[in-house]
């Protein structure tokens, strides 16, 4: 069943397309990676599925409906983002979780059900023993667990991501992995920017390669992980194995075989 | 724990709250009883005087209105820093002050007559004019702050225009007014400027949540569903806030950017943080008041610059002192 259908989306800022012409259609249940080089294309797509950027042209459909005409609130009842934060406040991570509950409250008024919503997000995401700590005193990792147990609260049928495995150590990168994981096999539809391809290829079902933006590839990761897939999105050149725990694809990196001339087009 | 208490932390809770509300109170009696006159609430109740009472109500009046002027900047205050994501931000970052000293200063040189309605026009036209920019730029908040002192810039230059052709008693006047003067307020609108804050702290209360979600930044407040009708709400009532003060007792800084950041060491979220920026606004304010009516008597400092100088200091202190908080 189709979640979103874009169709020839275009985006740009002040007049610079970002996104050129994507047509893309996300069912209910993937696990998206989204892949690419800094400035594809990726976190605009992104904020564009969130309703942070309109785009210039194109629709993007939700359950088949116009995400425009869906009212803000209630589309924050199905779709949820984490993202950076813009602004850390010395907020506790219970009350900061409890926010992710504002779109199902009315005048922000929160009953039994929606502090057992909260209570469950930060047991989930296991920050029980952070709850009373100030979102100040976090780790980033502790931080992005915060941040998706808030989207968690938010009780969403699909949660976006950008970059949530950015500047973490690889115990962090796979707690929250798993977490997202978790939360897959519970049905929920994943959409996350990522740019270790490993990861993406170890835990996605699809992975969209987006460069320049305009969609590369969009596939299985063993259909779309290859040498050459890879040589084309990032104009560099790595050796593509297979895990051998997993048999998922496996990029490894080969130093000093950077393609400048191509990188510069 | 934000949603249930204890037993221990329920009554601990009813002690702070208890002290909160008390300390206005005590403040209060104290300032009633100071004046040039020796007059005390205890000996209106002795001496059933018709001139003590009417001195104890004359300073009533004016306690009164110190408190609800105080409350309405804090609150403002509160609302503008989360708005603007700015915590230099206060009632007057938008050029409130500088319209209404606009009007203030022209009905004073001119009619000298209606001065807090052409200080409440010279407001409302302020806040009109950054409303029609903030919505073209989509309530860019660096934007909003750009324009705003902008318009300060062009406003004071007309207040400062107007002053070079009047009269040194005309300009002294329009001075006292611009730095924030209760001896100026006019109690006759005592009820309906109390019952006009305290509706618009309720409003803003009710839309608290909205206001933690939005100090997180645009983005966090486009993802929980907050539209431009919410944060347009809350820009008028912060805005009218500050423009009905502003036109019963002038200029009086500070309030509004210090009260918020005293309170925030307390508390973030805003359903705590707004009441208790509006008691502690309201009972600085009556000290201010007080301080300015009484430290060099029979003369009165205004009370704007008792909020500026002492205010100022306090804030230099809390800064020092927190600076890992602030």
């Amino acid at each position: 069943m189709k979640l979103f259908e874009c169709t020839s989306i275009v985006c740009s800022y002040t007049n610079i397309p970002v996104i050129n012409n994507i047509s893309l259609t996300i069912n209910n249940g993937d696990f998206i990676g989204i892949i690419g080089p800094n400035g594809a294309g990726k976190s605009t797509l992104l904020k564009c599925l969130a309703r942070i950027l309109a785009p210039a042209s194109g629709t993007i459909y939700y359950n088949g409906s116009d995400i425009t005409a869906i009212p803000k609130k209630q589309y924050a009842q199905q779709v949820a983002t984490v993202m950076e934060i813009e602004h850390l406040l010395p907020y506790t991570v219970e009350s900061f979780v409890a926010l992710g509950r504002f779109p199902h409250s009315s005048f922000g008024r929160y009953d039994d059900e929606d502090i057992s919503i909260i209570d469950n997000a930060i047991a989930y995401c296991s920050i029980n023993t952070i709850k009373n700590k100030k979102l100040t005193q976090l780790s980033s990792g502790e931080l992005q667990r915060v941040n998706i147990a808030r989207a968690l609260a938010q009780s969403t049928q699909c949660i976006l991501l950008d970059e949530p495995i950015s500047h973490l150590d690889i115990r962090h990168t796979i707690a929250i992995m798993d977490i997202l994981k978790n939360l897959h096999r519970r049905g929920s539809t994943i959409i996350t920017i990522i740019h270790d391809i490993n990861i993406a290829s170890e835990y996605c079902s699809r992975i969209i390669g987006l460069k320049q933006g305009t969609i590369i590839f969009d596939d299985t990761p063993e259909k779309c992980i290859t040498y050459h897939t890879i040589e084309k999105l990032f104009d560099c050149i790595c050796l593509v194995y297979n895990n051998p725990l997993s048999n998922k694809p496996f990029v490894y990196p080969v130093p000093g075989h950077i393609q400048c001339n191509k990188h510069r087009q | 724990m934000i949603y249930y208490y204890g037993g221990m932390e329920m009554l601990k809770k009813i002690a702070l709250w208890a002290s909160i509300l008390l300390l206005p109170g005590f403040i209060a009696a104290i300032a009633l009883s100071m004046g040039p006159t020796d007059v005390t609430i205890f000996s209106v109740i002795n001496n059933r005087s018709s001139i003590t009472a009417a001195i104890l109500l004359l300073r009533l009046q004016r306690v009164s209105m110190a408190f609800i002027v105080g409350a309405a900047l804090a609150t403002s205050g509160c609302i503008f820093q989360a708005l603007l994501k700015n915590p230099l931000a206060e009632p007057y970052t938008l050029g409130v002050s500088s319209g209404a000293a606009l009007g203030a200063t022209f009905a004073i040189i001119f009619t000298m007559n209606w001065i807090s309605a052409f200080a409440f026009c010279g407001a409302l036209f302020t806040i009109v004019v950054i409303y029609v920019i903030a919505k073209k730029i989509q309530f860019n908040t660096t934007a909003i702050i750009l324009a705003g002192i902008s318009m300060s810039f062009v406003l004071s230059s007309s207040v400062l225009l107007l002053f070079a052709f009047s009269k040194p008693d005309a300009i002294h006047k329009a001075l006292m007014w611009l730095s924030g003067d209760l001896s100026m307020a006019r109690f006759e609108y005592l009820q309906l400027l109390g019952w006009g804050v305290l509706l618009l702290i309720v409003i803003a209360l009710l839309f608290h949540r909205q206001l933690d979600i939005i100090s997180f930044g645009s983005r966090f407040a486009a993802i929980h569903g907050i539209g431009f009708w919410q944060i347009s709400i809350l820009f008028w009532i912060a805005s009218l806030a500050t423009s009905i003060t502003v036109a019963a007792a002038g200029i009086i800084g500070f309030i509004g950017l210090i009260i918020p950041h005293a309170v925030r060491l307390l508390k973030t979220e805003h359903s705590l943080l707004i009441p208790l920026s509006a008691i502690a606004g309201g009972t600085m304010l009556v000290v201010a008041d007080t301080i300015g009516r009484t430290i060099v008597m029979p003369y009165e400092i205004p009370c704007g610059i008792i909020t500026g100088f002492f205010g100022g200091i306090f804030f230099l202190i809390l800064l020092l002192k927190q600076r890992d908080a602030l």
